[in-house]
């Protein structure tokens, strides 16, 4: 800046002897406006200067052409330096307004240089991280259920009982790009409710006496690799796994939402339900008119209670269908088919079972009112040898959150179970405190009647907890 | 007995319902992408991108928790026929995994073409430094609610038109102009056409994403003004509560309150996830007493009268809005979402007195 001051007073300068015609900017602090007027004053001063000049010299005439015309030369000469000097004014007056403080140019230039400032490289050295691959294990989660109960049996004493009663683990993991491992060990202790095992210990139709109960043992509950990127949109699932049937099958047992299974469920399947090794397939969901349908078929060894352990292959198939009937309410239908065979004993075993949901979350209060009602109910063969049994049984089950802690249920369960038992009847109200999303607690009351019996109660308390990531898969 | 019978009815009608759903899936409307996104609002700016090349489509809804989605089968069959899957990537929507293993679309597993994690690239806010569920339901990763912050719309643009980018290479240069114009509008609405004349465009983004912006604007003048007498947009709206203090309900406007500048200074979740107690809410009304906090801020998937209590009785406003587009009537974009946020609590501020930057 200072540079181009310089030669511009110097220019004005050599106006012979006339002092500089505009103010030196680099003395001015904000040139404006005034600069270019100033410039425009200039060639009428020029050129006033030289008629003066051209009439205090007047001289015979043609020492006055020549002079006149010398006069005109020089005062082209004179306004083309003007014009050339009042250009370079201007210019540098554009680029003293840009480059000032406060000027638009000055102005983005530090703009960009703030918003380029990154902190400086991190150069400190790194532990190598070649031995702490840790990061790839699997997810990790425990889950504890804990339950004390007082039974007050219709024609026995009055117990206590108090059991860890299952303690479960789990590791899941993304096996590659295309699969999936999910293994869930636990350790489970039966729950002691007064009139349940009369209600589901039923006539089997083998002469062999069912294996007595050992210690709890830790079990493989589960335990599957699970491909989901199949072509076909087909989800396969290989290893050993809670069968796809009926609502709460799949659910692990402290995710229930009472502390045991229903009484059907229970005497049909098993206390822990259906699980059982072999293959499940998923295949593409599809829509008929609203409602989305899925088909799952699963064949695996049947060694269920269903069908007393055997080695034979069993099948079983769902097909689910799903409406939405508004953003907040939801309807499900269900049909079950299951069969199987155990040579060793003669048997074959088939069940078929519905089942049925309506739910209620409101969107924008889905942590604080939830109603659902649900059903399932079974029908189930076996011939063993000779013999054709069938049972029966079902239940339904209402719950209702009526605030982000409180949950209250009532399950009725009722059983018709294989050969000439009593028919069984249970009530079950619960209610549930809901401390966090990963404890909470039950208190639930247990009646169950069977015909020709005195009533048995139960109460029980129960506390379940979940650490690390994994959360109940609820669908 | 006659089970036996209707069984072996059943088995292979069912074995025929299922081979006759193997059929490829009924042809996309007309032609279109099929975007799904987890939630409303990562919708909404998909939609700006594709304009009329895809239907796009949310899983929540707009005034729904997000964090806690009940996986349905309607919902894993929205993704069984998606090409593009957009979620936030992060401990947010702890409901998707169930749903992808469901869906069994390889197009859009978590790392093929099809499958867009909104959050990359964004610098996170409130990781914690020790992940323990002692401080309830933290997010390990950070704080994932990235939405919240025009200036991640804009990371979260990219990152969506780069995904489509990959599934629909072919419309590139049509989901380019676009998202070019979402980025724009955004800016313009955020810092007003004068900045924005002034510092142009990128240089403005630059300086909001690197968190210099307000630091830059108070150091320097422009004829003889400071340069935040030009901001303008959603940041001129907001001056009344700029460098303020508010209470919130939860933890999900960390990213509003960075950009904003108006501090969450207390929660009515003693820690996130947890229901407050009635000790917490206390200590909650005292401390807003004393602070005069002027307002309230909630999603509206919070419970409102709680919100009104709490306001009611410390002469704060309760101010409750949808935390994504479509979580209230008209709200059917993003610029009207950010539109209500600033607009709403900048009366509340207001109302209390507020006039500008304390």
């Amino acid at each position: 800046m200072t540079h181009t001051c310089y030669d511009t007073r110097r220019s004005v300068s050599a106006f012979r002897g006339h002092p500089a015609p505009f103010p030196d900017p680099g003395t001015t602090p904000l040139p404006g406006r005034r600069a270019p007027r100033v410039a425009r004053r200039a060639p009428l001063a020029a050129l006033g200067t030289l008629i003066v000049a051209a009439t205090l010299g007047a001289t015979p005439a043609a020492a006055q052409e020549a002079r006149t015309d010398s006069l005109e030369a020089r005062v082209r000469r004179l306004t083309v330096l003007v014009d050339s000097l009042l250009a370079e004014l201007r210019e540098q007056t554009a680029r003293q307004e840009e480059e000032q403080p406060g000027g638009l140019e000055a102005l983005r230039a530090a703009a960009r240089e703030a918003a380029s400032e990154t902190p400086p490289p991190d150069t400190t050295p790194q532990p190598s991280r070649t031995r702490n691959l840790s990061v790839l294990n699997p997810e990790i989660s425990v889950t504890g259920d804990v339950v004390g109960g007082f039974a007050a049996p219709g024609g026995g004493d009055n117990r206590v009982s108090a059991i860890p009663r299952e303690f479960e683990f789990s590791f899941i993991s993304a096996l590659d790009p295309y699969a999936r491992a999910k293994v869930f060990v636990s350790k489970e202790e039966e729950v002691e409710i007064a009139g349940l095992e009369d209600a589901v210990g039923m006539e089997t139709g083998l002469d062999e006496p069912q294996p007595a109960e050992g210690p709890p043992a830790i079990e493989l509950e589960e335990g599957y690799g699970q491909w989901v990127g199949l072509p076909g949109n087909l989800g396969v699932k290989l290893g050993k796994f809670r069968h796809e049937l009926g609502l709460y099958n799949r659910w692990h047992t402290h995710a229930l939402f009472e502390i045991e299974r229903p009484l059907a469920t229970a005497a049909f399947l098993g206390d822990d339900g259906l699980i059982q090794t072999g293959l499940s397939v998923d295949l593409p969901s599809f829509q008929i008119g609203p409602a989305t349908q899925t088909i799952t078929l699963e064949a695996a060894k049947a060694d269920n209670k269903l069908f007393e352990g055997g080695t034979n292959f069993s099948y079983v198939g769902r097909l689910q269908s799903f409406f939405d009937v508004s953003p907040s309410t939801y309807v499900q239908f269900g049909v079950n088919g299951v069969y199987g065979k155990n040579d060793d004993v003669d048997l074959t075993a088939r069940l078929l079972s519905v089942d049925a949901v309506l739910r209620w979350v409101p969107i924008a209060r889905a942590k604080y009112r939830e109603f659902s009602l649900k059903s399932e109910w079974y029908w189930v063969d076996r011939d063993v040898g000779p013999q054709d049994l069938s049972g029966r049984g079902g239940y339904a089950q209402a719950s209702f959150r009526w605030d982000q802690r409180w949950i209250t249920g009532l399950r009725a369960d009722y059983l018709d179970g294989f050969g000439d038992g009593p028919t069984a009847y249970a009530l079950v109200p619960s209610v549930t405190y809901w401390q966090s999303e990963w404890v909470r607690f039950r208190l639930q009351y247990d009646f169950i009647k069977r015909t020709g019996f005195d009533g048995d109660h139960t109460i029980m308390f129960q506390t379940v907890w979940a650490v690390g990531p994994h959360k109940h898969e609820t669908y | 007995m006659t089970n036996r019978s209707r069984f072996t009815r059943f088995v292979p009608a069912v074995l025929a319902f299922g081979l006759s759903s193997l059929h490829p899936a009924a042809a996309r409307a007309q032609g279109k992408l099929d975007v799904v996104a987890t939630l409303p609002t990562y919708a909404s700016i998909a939609r700006e991108i594709t304009g009329d090349l895809a239907e796009v489509a949310s899983i929540a809804r707009g005034d729904e928790d997000p964090h806690f989605v009940q996986a349905r089968p309607s919902f894993a069959r929205m993704l069984q026929q998606a090409d593009l899957f957009i979620a936030t990537g992060l401990d947010l929507e702890l409901w998707v995994p169930a749903l992808l293993d469901r869906a069994n679309n390889p197009r859009i597993l978590d790392g093929a073409p099809g499958h867009v994690t909104a959050y990359s690239g964004i610098e996170l806010l409130d990781k914690p430094s020790a992940v323990s569920r002692s401080e309830g339901d933290v997010h390990v990763f950070g704080n994932p609610h990235i939405h919240t912050d025009p200036i991640n719309a804009i990371l979260i643009a990219r990152n969506i038109l780069a995904g489509l980018k990959r599934v629909d290479g072919g419309n590139a240069a049509t989901y380019d102009s676009r998202e070019k114009d979402f980025e724009s509008r955004i800016i313009h609405r955020l810092f007003g056409d004068r900045l924005v004349e002034l510092l142009g465009e990128e240089t403005l983004f630059d300086l909001a994403r690197g968190g210099t912006f307000w630091s830059f604007a108070a150091a320097q003048q422009f004829e003889g003004k400071p340069l935040t007498d030009y901001v303008g947009g959603w940041l001129a709206q907001g001056a009344p509560f700029r460098n303020r203090k508010m209470a919130c309900y939860h933890k999900n406007w960390a990213y509003f309150s960075n950009r904003f500048q108006v501090e969450c200074a207390i929660y009515i979740e003693p820690k996130p996830g947890i229901p407050p107690s009635p000790g917490h809410v206390q200590e909650v009304l005292e401390y807003m007493r004393a602070n005069s906090l002027p307002a309230l801020f909630a999603a509206n998937y919070f419970p409102k009268s709680q919100v009104d209590r709490v306001a009611q009785r410390t002469g704060a406003t309760g101010v409750v809005v949808p935390e994504s587009v479509d979580g209230a009537q008209g709200i059917d974009d993003y610029f009207k979402l950010i539109d209500l946020w600033v607009g709403d609590l900048a009366r509340a501020f207001v109302e209390h007195g507020a006039g500008g930057d304390r």
